[in-house]
């Protein structure tokens, strides 16, 4: 890569690097995988960084992104995880909020948690969706309404406080 | 219409239940700091660095793989099918037959037809060479002699083109060579026996053709198979027999005279017998040699 690319590159990280890492937190349910996930991804997008068009930087990363989550997701499957990946000393109140949003999102298949942090986390339309995963746009609604649904009664818990709280 | 703004509309129009909590509560994401990590762009650099290196020499790898195949099946192709785009391998029936009987005919670079098939369909040429087989006129002899002449065969051919016409085992046991030519040359027989375990273990014979002469009648033939084939005439297997200066067809059908009316005295044609495979009509080994 030329020094003028990788010099936009790593522009382009500082810039998005929060975003990246949450969004990775979102869906892998701790900061430990999710860093691992952008940095994969970020790897990735190095290497393809002067076939990338102008602009489409973030929906580069972003699909990259979502394909090796889902394939991670895949193999992870068929691993047996032996401990807790230990995770970095965080305050109280990002600790609780942490632990708000992992429990929301716990237990969603992969897809589906996927396809809800895009959708309502991201803002994205179901079209956006499908082009970023590569799921028929009929699937991803109906994971939605799944989704949403499996959710409603984790929703209606009072359990929510502090920052995250419903009001 | 953007499609954030349809997605709104789709969102107006038409909201979930639960919808809205869940964007709150998602929403709270952006209270939410990641761990500090000074390095992490720094990271991605060189994770990134580190991948196009593996990328690339993956690509090289390939490249290289690809190179190698295309070599050795360059090479392969070219020990298979010779100098012209049509096979060529070694033995023929004239000189398997008498290698066996009269210590080597001196047949060589037949131009074998691969695939090809007697009109019963049957294959009555050779099966398909490997690409270690060399042309040899002594087709199964093997002595110091025989061996020491196969390493300056080629040589003769570029060197004296117009002078070298073939070889054959001038003994049954194969420790004598006859090399023919079209005339005396005193560079090529002192080359020739300087090259031979022993100056006696050679002698030189005149012939009419040269090797450059027969050949060219060989691939010649070989290329217009299918015209002979037209004519009535299934060309099966061409080489040469250095022992009677000639180019040997095997042929079959009933017009293969025509062969002979055009090319002359320099191209004898044999009809092919039922054979197994190798086997030429003789019953001698057909080398699979090649030019």
């Amino acid at each position: 890569m030329r020094r003028r690319d990788e010099a936009a590159f790593r522009s382009f990280v500082e810039a998005r690097q929060t975003m990246l890492r949450r969004r990775a937190y979102l869906l892998c349910g701790n900061w430990a995988d999710g860093d691992e996930l952008v940095q994969e991804a970020l790897a990735r997008v190095y290497v393809a960084w002067p076939r990338i068009a102008a602009g489409a930087e973030t929906a580069y990363t972003r699909r990259t992104m979502m394909n090796l989550f889902l394939n991670d997701q895949r193999k992870r499957r068929r691993e047996v995880l032996t401990d807790e990946a230990p995770e970095p000393a965080t305050v109280e109140h990002d600790r609780e909020l942490a632990m708000t949003l992992t429990a929301l999102l716990d237990d969603l298949p992969e897809k589906q948690r996927a396809i809800l942090v895009l959708r309502f986390w991201e803002d994205l339309t179901v079209p956006q969706i499908a082009e970023c995963t590569g799921v028929a746009e009929g699937t991803i609604k109906s994971h939605i309404s799944r989704g949403l649904a499996a959710l409603r009664g984790r929703l209606a818990e009072p359990p929510l406080s502090g920052a995250g709280a419903v009001s | 219409m953007s499609d954030a703004t349809r997605g709104r509309r789709e969102r107006d129009v038409a909201p979930e239940p639960g919808e809205l909590q869940l964007r709150k509560v998602l929403s709270t994401m952006n209270d939410l700091e990641p761990p500090r990590d000074d390095l992490f762009a720094q990271r991605a650099l060189q994770r990134g660095r580190a991948r196009t290196s593996r990328h690339r020499s993956t690509v090289f790898g390939a490249a290289a793989a690809l190179v190698v195949v295309g070599a050795v099946g360059g090479t392969w192709v070219a020990a298979t099918h010779g100098p012209s785009s049509n096979s060529v391998s070694a033995g023929s029936a004239a000189r398997s037959g008498k290698d066996s009987s009269s210590a080597g005919s001196g047949a060589s670079a037949p131009e074998s037809l691969q695939g090809s098939t007697a009109p019963g369909g049957r294959a009555v040429g050779p099966s398909m060479p490997s690409a270690r087989d060399i042309r040899t006129w002594f087709g199964a002899l093997s002595t110091r002699q025989t061996n020491a002449f196969d390493a300056i065969d080629s040589t003769l051919a570029s060197r004296w083109p117009d002078v070298y016409s073939g070889a054959y085992a001038a003994t049954r046991t194969g420790d004598r060579v006859a090399v023919a030519v079209t005339r005396h040359d005193p560079g090529l027989e002192s080359f020739v026996a300087g090259a031979m375990p022993a100056p006696t273990d050679v002698e030189f014979v005149i012939r009419s053709h040269t090797f450059a002469q027969k050949q060219k009648v060989a691939r010649e033939i070989v290329d217009q198979r299918e015209l002979w084939r037209s004519k009535g005439v299934e060309i099966v297997g061409v080489t040469q027999d250095g022992r009677s200066d000639q180019v040997v067809v095997v042929a079959d059908g009933s017009s293969t005279g025509l062969l002979v009316q055009q090319y002359g005295d320099i191209v004898r044609v044999e009809p092919p017998t039922p054979a197994p495979l190798g086997k030429v009509p003789g019953g001698g080994t057909l080398p699979p040699l090649q030019r």
